[in-house]
Formats: C-alpha cells, sequence, structure tokens
C-alpha cells in the first residue's frame, strides 16, 4: 500500500506542461490552444523594472503581470524575416505589440508570466 | 407470347433497376476531415525542407521508425536532410545516430545552446492515440509527455513538429523556413491521427490458447510479482492505482541511467535526458504494450531492441534503483517468467496486427469511403501488418500454425494486389487471417 501512495505521488509530481522553448519561434498571437484564448495580446504600457512587472493594454484594459526568473522573453522579429531572439524586460518598450502567457493560464494582474513575446523595435535593432 | 411478353418486360425492368446508380453515401464531416489530415500528413511539407509528418511515421513502418526501415530508403529521401542541406549539417540531426539507431535530434531543453543541449530520441508511433495522451494534468504528448507548444494538445503537436524537423535553417523563421501549420489543418491532423490504430482498450484478460502466452498474461496482471499492469492497465499507457485509472502518466523508470547504452557506445555526444519539464524531473511518458512487439527499439532512448530485452529491463538495476522502481517495491522475475510476458505481448500484439489487417481488407472491397484510403493502399497496408504478425510470433517461436496461415493469408493478399480476382483473394485472406487468430484466442 505504501509503495502504491509512493507511485501515485510520484505521479501527481508532475504537472501538466507543454513544449515551452518551441514557443521562441512562434510569432505572436500564433500559439496553438493559447493565443486569443488564455494569452494576452496587446501593446506594452509600462516596464517596472526593480518590481519586475510589465503592464500591458489590451482589448479588455489593462493588466499587469510579474515576470520571475522562469518567465522567458522571446523577442518576435519574424515580421522582419529575421530568427526570434531570447531577451529580457528592457526589450519591453512602451507601445510596442506584446503577448503574456500567464501561468496556469490565470488571466489575471499579478499572476507571474510562463512567457512573454515582444515584437522587436525598429528594424537594424535587436 | 404472351409469357414471352412478360418475361422481356421483367428483364427490362430488371435492367433499368440494377442500371441505377446507387444511392450517395451520406454526409461524413469527420471522415473528410480525417481524410484531409491523412492527406497533410502524408504530402505536406509546409514550405520547408522537404520533410512531412509521414517521413518519420511512415504507414508502412507503424508510423515509426527503426535502422532497418531507416536503411531501405533512398539517399534522396527528406529525412536525411541535414545529410545534404548545407544550412542544416550542424546541430540538427546526427546521421550516424539516426542510421545506426533511428534518432533523432530534439532542443526541448531550449535553443541557446545548439552545440550541446540536445535529446537523442527515438520516435514513438503514433497508433492508439485516442487511449493514450489524456492525463489528469493535461495531455501528454511525445516521449517525455510534453512534446506540443501551446497548450501541449496533440492538435498543437505539429506546430512544434514543424519547427523543430521541418525548418529549412536553424534561424527557423515562420514564413521563411516553414509555414506554420492553420488552425484548419491542426484540425484535420488532430482527426487523422486519432483515426489511426485502436479506437478501444483491450479488456484483459483475454482467453488466450498458447501456454507460455497464457502464462505471461497471468504474470503481467500479477500485481505483487511483474506489477506490469500497474501503470500498464489492460495492456496499454493508463496507470491504475488504488482502483482509479490515473489515465496516462509519467514516471522515472532510470532507462537514462541503463549502462552501456547503444548511442553512447559510438562515442558520439549523446547528452544526459531529463525528460519532462525544463528543468527536466527525469520522467517519461508511459507508451502502450498492445502495439509494442512490433514496434521497437524500445524506450525514450531506442536502448533495447528486443522485447524480451525491454521486459528484463524492469528486473534490472536500472529499474529498482529507480524511483518508480522503488515506489513498487522493485520487481524480480526470472529468466523463463521474462519469456512469457513477452510471449503474451507478442501474442496481443499479433491480435491487433490481425485486427488491423481484416479492417484493411474488408476496406479493400467496400465503398470507398473518405475514412478509407484507397483499395490498393489499403492491401499494401495489409501485407505489412501480415508481415508484422509473421514477424512478431516467428521471432517468439510462437503459434506456428497461426504462422502457416498468416503466410497463406500474405499470399493471397499479394495476389489480390496484382488484381487477380482481387474480391476473392481478399476474402479468402481475411479468412486465413480469422483461423490465425483462432489459433491464438477463444
Amino acid at each position: 500500500m505504501l509503495g502504491v501512495i509512493a507511485l501515485v505521488t510520484t505521479f501527481t509530481a508532475t504537472n501538466v506542461s507543454a513544449q515551452r522553448f518551441t514557443e521562441r519561434y512562434i510569432p505572436i498571437g500564433q500559439s496553438p490552444g493559447l493565443s486569443g484564448k488564455y494569452t494576452i495580446v496587446g501593446t506594452v504600457d509600462a516596464v517596472d523594472m526593480q518590481r519586475g512587472t510589465l503592464t500591458c493594454t489590451y482589448l479588455s484594459g489593462t493588466i499587469a503581470a510579474r515576470v520571475d526568473k522562469a518567465t522567458k522573453i522571446w523577442i518576435d522579429r519574424s515580421k522582419r524575416k529575421l530568427t526570434n531572439l531570447e531577451g529580457s524586460l528592457t526589450d519591453c518598450k512602451k507601445g510596442h505589440l506584446v503577448e503574456v502567457k500567464f501561468r496556469n493560464n490565470e488571466r489575471r494582474a499579478g499572476v507571474v508570466a510562463d512567457w512573454i513575446k515582444v515584437e522587436a523595435a525598429e528594424a537594424g535593432g535587436k | 407470347m404472351k409469357r414471352r411478353i412478360v418475361l422481356l418486360a421483367s428483364a427490362m425492368l430488371l435492367m433499368l433497376f440494377s442500371c441505377h446508380p446507387p444511392p450517395p453515401p451520406p454526409p461524413d464531416p469527420e471522415g473528410e476531415l480525417i481524410a484531409r489530415g491523412r492527406r497533410l500528413f502524408f504530402n505536406e511539407t509546409f514550405n520547408g525542407n522537404g520533410r512531412r509528418c509521414g517521413t518519420c511515421h511512415p504507414a508502412e513502418n507503424n508510423f515509426t521508425l527503426n535502422p532497418a526501415f531507416i536503411a531501405s530508403l533512398p539517399p534522396e529521401d527528406p529525412l536525411f536532410v541535414a545529410e545534404s542541406n548545407p544550412a542544416l549539417r550542424r546541430n540538427f540531426e546526427n546521421p550516424r545516430l539516426m542510421r545506426e539507431f533511428g534518432m533523432i535530434l530534439e532542443n526541448l531543453d531550449g535553443f541557446g545552446d545548439l552545440d550541446s543541449t540536445f535529446t537523442m530520441r527515438g520516435i514513438p508511433h503514433t497508433l492508439g492515440l485516442r487511449n493514450t495522451v489524456a492525463s489528469p494534468n493535461g495531455p501528454r504528448t511525445g516521449w517525455s509527455g510534453d512534446g506540443a507548444p501551446g497548450d501541449g494538445s496533440l492538435r498543437s503537436f505539429a506546430v512544434g513538429a514543424v519547427i523543430q524537423h521541418f525548418t529549412k535553417t536553424l534561424n527557423r523563421v515562420a514564413g521563411v523556413d516553414f509555414r506554420l501549420p492553420t488552425d484548419a489543418e491542426l484540425d484535420a491532423l488532430e482527426a487523422f491521427q486519432l483515426s489511426l490504430g485502436r479506437q478501444t482498450e483491450l479488456s484483459l484478460p483475454l482467453r488466450l490458447k498458447g501456454t507460455v502466452a497464457s502464462r505471461g498474461q497471468g504474470l503481467f496482471l500479477d500485481t505483487t510479482l511483474s506489477k506490469c499492469s500497474r501503470c500498464h492497465f489492460d495492456a496499454g499507457a493508463n496507470a491504475v492505482f488504488g482502483g482509479v485509472n490515473r489515465l496516462n502518466a509519467n514516471f522515472n523508470t532510470g532507462v537514462e541511467e541503463l549502462p552501456d547504452q547503444p548511442a553512447r557506445l559510438t562515442g558520439e555526444l549523446v547528452p544526459f535526458d531529463d525528460g519532462f519539464g525544463v528543468p527536466g524531473d527525469s520522467t517519461f511518458n508511459t507508451p502502450s504494450l498492445v502495439e509494442a512487439a512490433s514496434t521497437g527499439p524500445f524506450f525514450h532512448n531506442n536502448a533495447i531492441e528486443t522485447i524480451e530485452g525491454a521486459v528484463a529491463f524492469y528486473d534490472g538495476e536500472s529499474f529498482n534503483d529507480s524511483p518508480a522502481g522503488r515506489a513498487i517495491g522493485g520487481i524480480e522475475l526470472d529468466g523463463t517468467q521474462i519469456v512469457e510476458i513477452a510471449a503474451f505481448l507478442r501474442v496481443i500484439n499479433t491480435l491487433e496486427n490481425i485486427r488491423q489487417t481484416i479492417e484493411f481488407l474488408q476496406g479493400s472491397i467496400m465503398p470507398p469511403s473518405p475514412r478509407r484510403e484507397e483499395p490498393t493502399r489499403l492491401l499494401q497496408l495489409a501485407l505489412q501488418k501480415t508481415d508484422d504478425a509473421i514477424m512478431v510470433l516467428s521471432g517468439g517461436g510462437l503459434h506456428p500454425f497461426a504462422v502457416i496461415h498468416l503466410r497463406r493469408a500474405r499470399q493471397l493478399t499479394m495476389e489480390a494486389i496484382g488484381g487477380h480476382h482481387m474480391e476473392r483473394r481478399v476474402r479468402e485472406a481475411i479468412r486465413e487471417q480469422e483461423i490465425a487468430r483462432s489459433d491464438m484466442i477463444e
């Protein structure tokens, strides 16, 4: 019986997960099963580097996402036919198109972002 | 004279009736979706390097690859694109490991350091997915259960596959190196994949006739000795603990700890595969066993070639020292028992092959349906499945009487492909398949 309990524990310790790193190469708004359903696509409103938050404006209002060490940030350059890059919060500039996927798909303020895709700055830049 | 007129009128009426075209088949939107998915799966390159889903999941090899099948491919096959496209020469595949062990390269832990961060894995078949993807924690796809981007579903899997395997360059720019599948294409691909193989689970125990396979089934179901059925309920991919079906689950069974893994013996770089998630938790997804005997090599790293070896793994130190092995109190099997469990797995695999073969054969003489391939293709698939059944039984020295009838069925299927009295040959082939089946199960 103890073995069964241990096995159940081993089993339930594993959470839902998708192939997160492949997201890097999926343009903003095209993540299958997520975009338009669980993510937010909008524009960057503000970035607070000290608090580690990104606020964006989208169709239904404004929302702030938290960013931690596990949050992946990618710079979407696909419109310029360039490879997408890994980025950081500093790459999220006001007015840029952005897509935020919240952890556990909890689309509400203060939740940590699982990943953020931000459109690249002007041509020639990163 | 009057009688003649009546006869003539009757004959004319009969002719009129028999010439009347058959009514059109009823609309079948799901069948149409499956047909579209099939076309995409085998033909669509998504403007990439030439690969298609069917490149790594060919129907004629149980929707998977192994070294023998790879050896039969021409050099220009898109599977070998890393050998011909200079942009993919480095960090896209390892041609040696692909050809020798049927392994492909995956960047599951990110694309930041392509020289050293990757995994080398076998290609899981796509049969019976309807029974193997669901888990309480969401869908499980691929060897570690996290194979699909987006929402992680089977529907989303193709997007990740295109980015990983179809790209023209390692820049992986959507719209340049490939195009991403549309929503409609993802729907169709999912419908097609779900239509493959078994649509329902077995219900064990089966009333098997063979002495060795019957004992193997008994051992398989013994939850205190082999403990197989705890994680492979009804020989599928779902776990049952405490009487509750937990559906598809991930476990760390210690496969990655196996000594002398064939790929690593080559001296090629084969980084440690940490399984599910990033960083990984060293768990891997549970595959179904019904399809196992004809879809080796086994485990995520193609470490073991034979089904007997795969069963024996659970008697070894790597498993018994693993978290899953310790959790169930270890497994101790003797040589005869290992072979008996493997014999059981060979027999249930053959029964599934026969089931599918009969389905293909029957389909080849039925009116066309979008759910099915065209008749000649169905006969070719029936031939391949029959070859599998013969190989799987013969490889274990099992049911020689059934093998004789399977060989007859094969010959009849060949003749049907040749067009000689096709329908009659198909019916005879079905009969031979049924005789072979009746040798194995009541």
